[in-house]
């Protein structure tokens, strides 16, 4: 009889939790855009590729949705997956606007945020933001590196504090 | 009763759990791939004051004819991209109204500037009336660029020998000499 009630209480229990979830739904982000570079040319025979690019200043945009509401902070890191990268690459993120909505946000726009292995802060807010815009950077190309396709995956994550 | 306690223990920290989860966890992560394509480039320049070479009478009669100073004036400007492992070769090839009685020689020489695998010279080569075939003046050139000032790159110098004098005619003759910036066959 008490194993029954006991397991009465657990099963009571892991289902309160699972409304807890369902009735709190946690913030989430929408992410849209990537980039590309073809590099096939030098003004003139003897020059180096240009070393540094840019994308456009609103080449990726994040949604942060889904907020308790105004005071609802979260933050935002960022990190690179190598998927078949060089390692005279240095790539970087800049936030170039707000975005719309209610809340705030804070941070990222400054200076680019070089992306490496481990997540690096890029910047901060509170409460529901659409088309926060983002501008990317590329560096550390040369005609020293063997012709072919260089890869990376970068990783965005929100973060509810 | 002591069991029950235990089971409001169990009970308590599964909630504490639960809302650790639901206040300060990773709640999203989403991704984009950025390429970088690099294109194979192979690019030559040749930057040159070369004026002439010649044969001249010599400063008194019966003696042999001279020959002028050697002309160092002449660059090799390139920018190379190549695949991983593979490199390729700069060829030189008069043209065939070559004058008999006269060697040309080249001697190739990379000077400090660009970066990268900018090759090897070979040693000095030459052509004569028999021997007009292209030759190789450098090899191993993988991805390098030499940059494109007016004396950078690869610095060849040109001179000349009187092979047979018997066979030379009094004349002015334009030899095109041509470069090639071509892949290594594997």
């Amino acid at each position: 009889m008490k194993i029954i009630a006991k397991s009465t209480i657990l099963v009571f229990l892991l289902g309160f939790m699972l409304l807890a979830n369902e009735a709190w739904p946690a913030m989430y982000m929408n992410l849209t855009g990537s980039w590309s570079e073809i590099v096939n040319s030098v003004p003139y025979a003897g020059n180096d590729f240009q070393n540094t690019y840019e994308s456009a200043t609103d080449q990726v945009t994040i949604d942060v949705l889904g907020t308790a509401g105004v005071s609802d902070q979260w933050q935002i890191v960022v990190k690179k997956s190598n998927v078949d990268w060089h390692n005279d690459l240095h790539f970087f993120v800049k936030r170039t606007s707000d975005g719309a909505g209610a809340g705030s946000i804070s941070d990222g726009m400054a200076d680019y945020v070089e992306i490496n292995d481990i997540n690096q802060y890029f910047f901060s807010g509170s409460g529901n933001r659409r088309d926060i815009n983002i501008q990317l950077k590329l560096s550390g190309v040369s005609v020293r590196m063997p012709f072919g396709r260089y890869s990376i995956r970068i990783l965005y994550s929100l973060f509810d504090i | 009763m002591r069991k029950m306690k235990s089971l409001f223990v169990v009970m308590f920290m599964f909630l504490a759990l639960g809302l650790i989860n639901i206040a300060g966890a990773q709640t999203d992560t989403d991704s984009h791939v950025f390429d970088l394509i690099i294109s194979p480039v192979a690019l030559l320049h040749v930057e040159s004051s070369f004026a002439s070479l010649s044969v001249t009478a010599p400063e008194y009669a019966g003696e042999d004819v001279e020959v002028s100073p050697a002309d160092s004036n002449t660059y090799l400007q390139y920018t190379s991209v190549v695949a991983a492992g593979t490199t390729r070769r700069i060829t030189l090839n008069p043209s065939n109204n070559f004058p008999a009685g006269i060697i040309l020689y080249c001697t190739p020489l990379l000077t400090e500037t660009g970066e990268g695998d900018r090759g090897d010279t070979r040693p000095t080569v030459y052509f004569d009336i028999d021997h007009r075939a292209a030759k190789v003046i450098i090899d191993d050139i993988g991805s390098c660029f030499t940059e494109d000032g007016s004396t950078d790159g690869a610095n060849l110098t040109y001179w000349i020998e009187v092979d047979d004098i018997g066979n030379i005619n009094a004349a002015t003759t334009s030899i095109t000499l041509t470069y090639t910036l071509t892949d290594d066959l594997y």
